[in-house]
């Protein structure tokens, strides 16, 4: 292991490519680094899909672990990121599967900056005039919501609503074009809309 | 903007709820490390076996769902293996009746020439032997048989 690569300081600096290479020759510090770069958006996405902390530490960890092995294989026609997204995304989604029907919520605190959100806090006030049960409340709420759309279409709203990613990225981590991410995204919406009506009145 | 959209625009607003769901502080500190704490120990090989087997084989996980979700349909799917089972039993005892008509057929089939036989058995030219005849009878010399004494000689 290079000293370079195992230095948190100048890791930033180095191109994601570079650091692919790196960890394909077996530079444990340098894939150490791309985990990094992608942790916080790769575990998002699975525990917005699976709304459970554990399973989420699971599946993202499990997820890093096989794009490491499958390396040599990458061939860099994507970005690593959408690779590993991607991957994440097909260990979620065979999860789902065989736990269909025994899912248990074991959800994340809201963070403080929630209570200073303006839109959260004109919808909460509305409801009831405790916040802090209002938001915990909202919460459960909209997870039982998520978790009643199919995996597709929860994947969808995962990625664009709730992490911000384009259409077109999208379609490449679900290997579809993206007239079928913009419909299956109107759907969820539409089916979110139908079950969270009372929250949105 | 339509009521639609607005609508969205409500839903949208909601969803940014989802963002503020963090896990604990220092979470992310401790991720890499395990992964590669993971990687190092060679962890990987050892994960759950199940789980390796639903990446790989995802209709077998969905087979072994559907039959947890349904007993009904695990009885069904038994009953039908358990009949499969049964009648490859029954089959397999039954004496064949195609065998037997070809065995019949064999003993009333006539038996083939001698010269069809040796030119089958051998891929060089062999004269074949006319049918009836003896050996001695294509040597030409006439045959002289001898009495044969038994007793010692000088007895």
């Amino acid at each position: 292991m290079s000293a370079e690569s195992s230095c948190p300081e100048s890791a930033p600096e180095i191109h994601e490519s570079e650091l692919v290479k790196r960890a394909r020759r077996g530079d444990l510090g340098a894939y150490d680094e791309l985990v990094r770069r992608y942790q916080e958006r790769v575990y998002a996405t699975v525990y917005h899909m699976t709304s459970n902390h554990e399973d989420a530490n699971d599946l993202a960890q499990e997820a890093f672990i096989k794009a490491f092995q499958a390396l040599k294989s990458f061939k860099g026609g994507s970005s690593f990121y959408t690779w590993v997204y991607r991957i994440a995304v097909n260990k979620t989604l065979n999860f789902l599967k065989s736990r269909k029907n025994r899912s248990h919520f074991s959800l994340n605190d809201v963070d403080f900056n929630a209570e200073n959100n303006p839109d959260l806090v004109a919808l909460i006030s509305e409801k009831t005039p405790r916040r802090e049960a209002g938001l915990t409340e909202l919460q459960e709420k909209l997870n039982e919501a998520m978790q009643q759309l199919s995996e597709q279409h929860r994947l969808v709203v995962t990625l664009h609503d709730v992490q911000g990613l384009p259409h077109e990225e999208i379609a490449k981590i679900m290997d579809c074009n993206v007239g079928t991410v913009r419909s299956r995204l109107f759907y969820a919406r539409q089916q979110l809309q139908g079950f969270l009506a009372d929250y949105l009145k | 903007m339509s009521a639609e959209q607005e609508n969205f625009e409500a839903l949208r607003k909601l969803l940014a709820l989802k963002k503020h769901e963090q896990p604990p502080p220092g979470y992310f500190d401790q991720f890499a490390s395990e992964v590669r704490s993971r990687l190092a120990a060679g962890e990987h090989r050892q994960t759950n076996l199940w789980r390796e087997l639903g990446d790989e084989a995802s209709w077998l996980q969905r087979l072994w769902a559907a039959f947890a979700d349904k007993p009904a349909l695990a009885g069904a799917f038994g009953m039908a293996v358990c009949a499969l089972m049964l009648s490859g039993i029954y089959l397999s005892q039954k004496p064949e009746p195609v065998a037997d008509a070809v065995v019949a057929e064999a003993w009333q089939l006539p038996a083939p020439a001698a010269s069809q036989i040796l030119m089958a058995s051998s891929t060089n030219p062999v004269p074949a032997v006319p049918v009836g005849g003896s050996l001695f009878d294509r040597v030409g010399i006439p045959l002289q048989t001898a009495p044969v004494n038994f007793q010692p000689q000088g007895q």
